[in-house]
């Protein structure tokens, strides 16, 4: 099962395009924590997007294509902002006391973390980020 | 599905120290700034804990997590905690990812940060009591 979702680079079309990518993962069988992580995964990602490489204008959309199967989920995430690999970034310091820390950085780390599998390419002047999840078994209802 | 902030004062009748702030929905890019705004108010209060009540927060992402760096260190500033009780599982796995919360401010369960609370309100009381 695949879709193929685009939006602009505007942080207020972001939590639409995150519930069709929702609707989607649901109308294909995912479910449990994988729908909650699938969402954070893309918002992590979109945002970063939006925030750091594309600039706020309706010429700059990102493309999201989903392909699900067997085993798990597959979703590629295309921009045209400056080349920029999220799994070369290094973790943040996370020993500091939360109240001296930034928060910078934290999105990629839950990338990094939460991803079964990242993979980064660049090209034809698009930066292709692809995560990969396995499906997580699911706990069965009480008797 | 829309972030509800509950700022509770009942809680605050009960402990005039403590101010308490219920989260349900999810905390994103789409509402930390609505819980950045709503918690403005409080900061113009006098109190020394801030207890997130995190029971019916499904999601949480670092845009929110954001929000609740912001609020650990204003609570710090003032000389104040921030606690956080009963985040479910999803939450939960988020903090521990990012170590978000210091481990002494969180709190399985209402029941659990009531124990802690007694326990501060007895001290405050009876400094001589361990």
């Amino acid at each position: 099962m695949r879709t193929t979702l685009s939006t602009t680079a505007d942080p207020a079309a972001i939590p639409k395009v995150l519930n069709a990518l929702e609707g989607w993962l649901g109308a294909a069988g995912v479910g449990g924590d994988d729908l909650g992580e699938w969402r954070l995964l893309a918002e992590e990602v979109l945002m970063n997007i939006v925030c750091h490489a594309l600039a706020p204008d309706a010429q700059s959309v990102i493309r999201i294509v989903g392909c699900c199967g067997g085993d798990g989920v597959e979703i590629r995430f295309e921009d045209e902002g400056p080349p920029f690999n999220p799994c070369a970034v290094a973790p943040p310091d996370l020993s500091a006391p939360v109240e001296e820390r930034c928060a910078g950085g934290l999105g990629i780390h839950l990338l990094q973390m939460l991803a079964d599998e990242m993979a980064y390419d660049y090209r034809d002047g698009r930066n292709l980020l692809t995560l990969r999840k396995r499906h997580q078994p699911q706990a069965l209802p009480d008797a | 599905m829309a972030l509800v902030v509950v700022i509770e004062r009942s809680a605050q009748a009960a402990q005039p120290g403590v101010r308490s702030v219920r989260l349900q929905g999810r905390l994103d890019n789409e509402s930390a700034d609505q819980l950045d705004q709503q918690l403005l108010s409080l900061w113009q209060e006098s109190f020394e804990l801030l207890v997130f009540n995190l029971a019916e927060l499904v999601y949480i992402s670092s845009m929110g997590l954001r929000s609740l760096f912001m609020a650990q260190k204003a609570m710090k500033e003032r000389q104040g905690r921030a606690l956080f009780v009963d985040a479910r599982p999803a939450v939960q796995k988020v903090f521990d990812i990012v170590r978000a919360v210091d481990v002494g401010s969180v709190f399985a369960s209402a029941a659990e940060l009531d124990t802690y609370l007694d326990s501060m309100q007895r001290k405050l009381t009876d400094p001589d009591q361990s």
